[in-house]
């Protein structure tokens, strides 16, 4: 591989590095659990778009209400897998 | 005489629904952990298989060591008095945090998911106990 390749490969990993590292916490405890929930959704690749409200059912189960209009029950199931249903479903 | 015994024995009631309903909010996560040989003890360790699974890239290890450090640091402050969360609202980030860990890994590192299932409320107890949490800092 040519020299000035293996430079632009190196400049692009350590920018990435470097904007994810920097990137900002969220401050307050809402928008905390608000990104996190979103992460989680999106990991277990359910449309939502955004969360815009969210409520704790009960221990580990949220109802979380997307950019979209739809409601999601996420819940950790009996065998401990975290699942993501449509509430009507 | 009646009104007043209906009235204790509706109290006491109560009560035991308080207490059952507590309990119920306190247990594990899951009622169906799998039995495993393999055991995480407490977070370091916890750590250190999330370090060496290849079931998360890179920058999800990264982002995920970023999600610890400001969980401890939360959880740091708790402890000195100076937080501005409650200490409800760090088991919540808590839980959250191990509910993403899970989501990461559940349908590709069978093993870790199970230990991650068995040592999910055992690391709860490492932070929010100041001396065990003090202890688990040090030893990081």
């Amino acid at each position: 591989m040519p020299n000035h390749h293996f430079h632009f490969i190196s400049i692009i990993i350590c920018c990435s590095l470097g904007i994810l590292s920097c990137s900002q916490e969220p401050k307050d405890h809402e928008s905390y659990i608000n990104k996190e929930l979103q992460d989680i959704i999106e990991l277990l690749d359910v449309e939502c778009g955004g969360v815009v409200h969210y409520e704790l059912r009960k221990h580990l189960e949220y109802i979380v209400t997307c950019s979209t209009g739809e409601q999601l029950r996420l819940h950790v199931s009996s065998k401990g897998k975290v699942n993501v249903h449509q509430l009507d479903e | 005489m009646f009104t007043m015994r209906s009235f204790i024995f509706t109290l006491i009631i109560l009560l035991f629904s308080c207490l059952h309903a507590k309990t119920l909010d306190e247990a594990p996560p899951h009622s169906a952990c799998p039995i495993i040989d393999e055991v995480i003890v407490d977070l370091n360790e916890l750590v250190d298989e999330l370090r060496e699974t290849k079931a998360i890239s890179v920058f999800k290890k990264i982002h995920l060591k970023k999600r610890i450090d400001h969980l401890l640091a939360n959880t740091k402050s708790y402890h000195e008095g100076k937080s501005d969360f409650t200490l409800e609202q760090i088991r919540e980030q808590y839980h959250l945090f191990m509910l993403k860990v899970t989501a990461m890994i559940q349908a590709t590192d069978a093993k870790l998911h199970q230990m991650i299932c068995d040592a999910w409320s055992e690391i709860w107890k490492d932070i929010e106990d100041p001396i065990k949490f003090k202890k688990l800092t040090s030893n990081a």
